[in-house]
């Protein structure tokens, strides 16, 4: 399921670490990184890896913004909606974007390339209103900043 | 402008242990290693540091509250999950001055008695991980830290460890559980983390910021820091300012310094040359100063607290006269919301209802008793629950309400229409009616939907 | 020691005690969710928020250590209290469902009752029910559990017993604020052996027992204190039973025992009372008899078979018999049998009755009394091979039987087939037992006794801990309980008649048998387990309606 490399940095941190549970968040974000979501079936293999239940795992893994249950675009772009890119315009530049890229909120792009995600303020205020390609900060963003992004 | 920890951050290079040496880093990490432990919590007691990462609880008095046994281990924690609204300090203080915050982390875990540090950072922080990920293995070739930093017999590792997405990691109790392989959910105190922390030993879990500061503690003194600042907020305070400003950024200022001059020259003045409408000072967890309140101000602990609100995080946002507040307000409301943790009942279901509530306001749908209903529920979350996010949710909630409330006001119903509305009476699915058209539209938006879809 | 003053009244404690517990030691009512005596406490449902004398705001009393002079003022006392309390329970319901006409909960709900209660609950709503956020329902878990997810307060009680106590962790929270949801993975049903708790602990309709659910109100239930005949644990449990028929069965607390669990076999083990056809009336061969002539008949042809021909009687009960029966046989067979031998013995009882067969109750000896037996001075001699190689022999007159088929796991073949052919050696044998049990057929007599939760004795556990258990329900007619039937054989034997109450059957032992020396019922009872269920739930139903 994983790449050797992966495999190397979940091991890495459990060597590392006091407890197998330890390694779980780093598990989670190398697994989300390579198979770009923590589904069910990622959420059994890294439970049988740990040794942990598999219930265990999807409890930490459904807590977190950034580790989905269903599979992301290639490229994740997140519109950051805090409250300082709201007084900047987000909620314009978010509306364009779901036209621009033909999806809603959630949703990934027909090539696939490109999932687009509304989240919570990303700490890059004097951008705003920022975005993130991945986990690149860009910003002041509009329509077509992320337009000419999208199609690099 | 007073230049305490931003000296250098000017200097791409200064990312490069050779250049951040040849600007003095780890001179104070080298005099803490020269002096016995206690020797320096004492100087960082002494210098009157309070922590930068919201609270401001004296950082000395946090270290001198551990007592570990002999052999039991301690774990030094440091804070950079900084999630905060508005705040954006450590994000380039990290990214520009590496190796002063792991000297900040070092010389903490010295005095503490850790020989494992973790830096705990936000998962949308990985590019800056990877800086300084990489200042932290020039360190540790350089063996300043590590096994034997700088020949001084003392072993510290520091491991730096990524969240994945949830406000709540910056909760000192919810960063260890997340760090444990958790859910983060806060846990309930005492005991504190002084004495039951990280896998449940004593653990100090300190702000980036304050870090840094210690680390100049070290290297010039108690003194000079004390010389900075006001009586009771000494050295500076990084302030990230942002939303209707000129120049938004980060800016290090002296503790004391006028809130109104910072807005005007620092942050560039309102944008626009519109009206300032009012200031959050420190991150949306604390109250809104409106342009009247914020006109005496200076920016330090205490000028703060005598306006009813706080130097928190220093996430100062700034709203202009065009602001409409309660779209703002459900903006933030909405942010509690979605972060509550879902772990303690008052902050799961009040975050949720407040939001709901204000969502309705917007929509047109409100009733007569939204405003007093909104302050009720503010009031049964607060200092009812486990950590401090409830109460953070209630204080823009109150604030915004009680200083721009004709705005809120022209959103309720006219009362005629409001009495037919809404019946407050028993439940169960016989009460009330329901399922007009705006509020299905409400239904179908989920708190981590499209934001603003119902404005 | 720390005293504290609670609404009022002072208890002294031990440091380190919470609030809550020093509140339940006085019996003052504290409102609770989260808080449970054998969990960590947590302190997420905030229930449990009290107004102590110099703090600034209300603490939770489950995770607040009680301090010297520390004077709590609870919702009964407090009206800072009882708007905290209020107020959380207001954001209880914001997203509850409010299904309870429909939920089988009703009666022994936290959430009803404490909603009744006039000094925290019975506000209007105000939630419009469109407003709520609606998760799944009637998710099934596998045989032992259904799980509800809008019912769900998010106390956590279940979370942290399947992590902490059972160890198999199949339960968790997923996502976050108001959209936690209790969930197991992909909804697989759940393999912990101890599922059946996770009902119990759950103080509202989010997990009820599969087994159960929709069988009873639960206000028609009676209740009988009892103990699982299961194991050598000896869990203390309550016996529901409505009309003289079992309902369910639930632990009581014991910290000595079992806390406050049980095993599902153990849980179960009543079902399989009804699970093969019962013996109803005396037998002998082909022919019914009346008890008079039957124990008549038993008495004469034991006497015949052994002391005439002067050979042993072999005493054989097993350890699933009550301190009460096995004293008595003792008695009955040392008045009319010189030679004799008492045996309970039919497997490894003896090395199993402390081999652990799990980390948490269950061990690996199915009888509840292998210790009483010990003590009472069965199984001195060569256990049922031996015997079986005596019968072999010739050397043993007569069998005298008392056999109770066990409640979990069944008899091995091995034994099967030892006493199959023990019962085909000897010439005469007398059984007295509950079912018809074929590997019994071959016995010559055959005298219907009632069977566990069907009269009341003791039982001794693996630790030497003597527990009580009632009697629930009656036995069919001509069932009785075997310590009659043993005093009927009595009076055979010396002419004489002799009280067989097992109350006063146990004074007897207490006065002779050293291992039991100085307990009586009272004794026992007033050590034993506090009522099921072990806390949260209290029952403010009449008051609390009767105040409106």
């Amino acid at each position: 399921m994983l790449s050797k490399e992966a495999l190397r940095e979940i091991e890495a941190a459990r060597a590392e670490e006091e407890s197998a549970r330890h390694a779980l968040l780093t598990a989670l974000r190398t697994v989300q990184r390579e198979r770009r979501q923590v589904g069910p079936e990622e959420i059994a293999y890294i439970a049988d890896l740990l040794g942990l239940s598999p219930a265990v795992v999807q409890g930490v893994a459904r807590f977190y913004d950034q580790i989905t249950e269903t599979p992301t675009g290639q490229h994740v772009l997140s519109l950051c909606r805090g409250i300082s890119c709201y007084l900047c315009g987000a909620d314009d530049v978010a509306a364009e974007v779901r036209q621009l890229l033909g999806v809603e909120t959630g949703g990934t792009t027909a090539d696939g390339q490109f999932t687009l995600r509304l989240v919570e303020c990303v700490g890059a205020c004097d951008r705003a209103p920022a975005a993130m390609v991945d986990d690149r900060f860009v910003g002041p963003v509009q329509a077509d900043t992320i337009h000419a992004l999208t199609k690099l | 402008m007073a230049q305490l920890l931003t000296r250098n951050v000017l200097d791409p290079a200064q990312r490069e242990l050779q250049t951040a040496l040849r600007s003095g880093a780890y001179l104070g990490f080298k005099q803490a290693l020269s002096l016995p432990a206690h020797e320096v919590v004492a100087e960082i007691e002494a210098s009157g540091l309070r922590g930068r990462g919201g609270a401001g609880f004296p950082t000395g008095r946090k270290w001198s509250f551990i007592h570990a046994a002999l052999d039991q281990p301690v774990y030094l924690l440091c804070n950079a999950d900084e999630s905060e609204p508005g705040t954006f300090k450590d994000h380039y203080l990290i990214e520009r001055d590496p190796h002063l915050v792991l000297e900040g982390v070092a010389i903490a875990a010295y005095a503490i008695g850790a020989h494992q540090a973790y830096i705990y950072m936000r998962g949308e922080y990985a590019s800056i991980a990877e800086t300084l990920a990489r200042a932290l293995g020039e360190a540790l070739d350089a063996q300043i830290v590590g096994p034997n930093c700088m020949n001084s017999g003392y072993d510290l590792r520091i491991t730096i460890q990524l969240g994945a997405g949830a406000y709540i990691c910056g909760e000192e109790t919810g960063l260890i559980q997340s760090l444990e392989g958790r859910r983060a959910y806060p846990r309930v105190r005492p005991p504190f983390p002084a004495v039951h922390g990280f896998l449940q030993e004593p653990t100090v879990v300190n702000n980036v910021e304050t870090l840094a500061c210690a680390a100049r503690i070290m290297a010039e003194g108690a003194e000079a820091f004390k010389d900075l600042g006001t009586k009771q907020s000494a050295g500076t305070k990084l302030i990230s300012v942002s939303g209707a400003v000129e120049r938004p950024g980060v800016y290090e200022v002296e503790m004391g310094h006028p809130l109104m001059e910072f807005l005007a020259h620092e942050a560039g003045g309102v944008r626009r040359g519109r009206g300032l409408k009012g200031v959050i000072p420190g991150g949306t967890s604390v109250p809104i100063l409106t342009a009247e309140e914020a006109a005496p101000l200076t920016i330090d602990y205490e000028s703060m607290q005598s306006a009813g609100t706080m130097l928190g995080s220093g996430g100062m946002i700034v709203f202009d006269e065009d602001t409409r507040m309660p779209h703002a307000l459900l903006r933030i409301a909405e942010f509690y919301a979605h972060e509550s943790c879902g772990e303690c009942t008052p902050c799961r279901e009040g975050t949720g209802w407040m939001a709901w509530v204000l969502r309705r306001l917007l929509a047109g749908e409100g009733r007569p008793d939204d405003l007093e209903l909104l302050l009720r529920v503010g009031d049964n979350i607060e200092g009812r629950t486990i950590c401090g996010l409830g109460d953070a949710s209630v204080q823009p909630v109150r604030s915004f309400i009680q200083k721009f409330r004709p705005e809120f006001e022209a959103l309720l119903p006219k009362e005629e229409q409001g009495t037919l509305a809404w019946q407050s009476h028993g439940h169960g699915p016989r009460s009330g009616r329901f399922g007009s058209p705006a509020k299905e539209a409400m239904r179908s938006q989920a708190v981590d939907g499209p934001p603003t879809a119902a404005l | 020691m720390p005293i504290v003053t609670i609404d009022g009244r002072q208890i002294e404690v031990e440091p380190g005690t919470s609030v809550i517990q020093a509140a339940d030691r006085l019996g003052v009512e504290i409102p609770r969710f989260c808080y449970h005596p054998d969990l960590r406490p947590e302190g997420n449902c905030r229930m449990c928020l009290v107004d102590v004398e110099g703090f600034q705001k209300p603490v939770v009393a489950c995770a607040t250590p009680v301090l010297d002079g520390m004077v709590v003022k609870t919702p009964h006392e407090s009206s800072v209290a009882s708007r905290a309390v209020n107020g959380v329970l207001e954001f209880l319901l914001v997203n509850h469902p409010l299904d309870c006409p429909i939920c089988d909960q009703a009666g022994e709900c936290s959430l009803q009752d404490f909603y009744m209660h006039p000094d925290y609950g019975q506000h209007p709503s105000r939630v419009d029910p469109v407003e709520k956020v609606h998760k799944r329902k009637r998710i099934d878990l596998g045989p032992r559990i259904v799980l509800d997810q809008e019912r769900c307060v998010m106390c956590s009680r279940c979370v942290r017993f399947s992590e902490e106590v059972s160890g198999f962790g199949e339960l968790q929270f997923v996502r976050r604020g108001n959209h936690v949801e209790l969930t197991a993975f992909e909804d697989r049903a759940l393999r912990d052996p101890y599922a059946g708790n996770l009902a119990d602990v759950c103080p509202v309709g989010a997990l009820t027992s599969r087994d159960f659910r929709f069988k009873r109100r639960v206000w028609h239930l009676s209740h009988t204190d009892s103990i699982c005949a299961g194991c050598s644990t000896g869990c203390n449990l309550r016996i529901d039973h409505f009309e003289g028929r079992i309902e369910r069965v639930v632990p009581r607390r014991n910290p000595d025992v079992n806390r406050s669990w049980i095993c599902d076999e153990g849980r179960l083990s009543f079902r399989r009372l009804a699970g093969a056809p019962r013996l109803t009336r005396p037998r002998r061969g082909d022919r019914e008899l009346l008890w008079p002539e039957a124990v008549a008949c038993a008495h004469e042809s034991l006497q015949t078979a052994s002391t005439a021909r002067g050979l042993p009687l072999l005493a054989f009960a097993s350890a699933s018999a009550t301190n009460e029966s096995l004293w008595l046989i003792r008695q009955y067979v040392e008045a009319a049998f010189p030679e004799h031998r008492l045996e309970f013995r039919l497997d490894r009882e003896t090395e199993a009755v402390a081999e652990r067969q799990d980390s948490l109750l269950r061990r690996a000896d199915k009888h509840p009394n292998t210790m009483g037996a010990l003590h009472l001075g069965y199984g001195r001699g060569v256990g049922l091979e031996g015997l079986v190689a005596m019968a072999e022999k010739g050397q043993l007159g007569a069998l005298f039987m008392l056999y109770y088929p066990p409640l979990v796991g069944e008899e091995s073949e091995e034994t099967k087939e030892r006493i199959v052919h023990l019962l085909q050696l000897v010439s005469e044998s007398v059984v007295l037992t509950t079912h018809e049990l074929p590997y019994l057929a071959d016995a010559k007599l055959l005298l219907p006794v009632a069977a566990w939760s069907e009269e009341e004795g003791t039982y001794t556990n693996y630790q030497g801990v003597t527990q009580h258990a009632g009697k629930a329900v009656s036995p069919q007619e001509a069932v009785r309980p075997a310590t009659d039937v043993l005093g009927d054989l009595w009076q055979c034997a010396t002419a004489a008649r002799r009280p067989t109450g097992s109350e006063h059957l146990f004074r007897e032992i207490a006065a002779s048998v050293p291992a039991f020396r100085g307990l009586s019922y009272a004794a026992l009872d007033s050590r034993a387990a506090t009522t099921y269920p072990p806390e949260g739930r209290m029952h403010y139903g009449q008051e609390g309606f009767a105040g409106r």
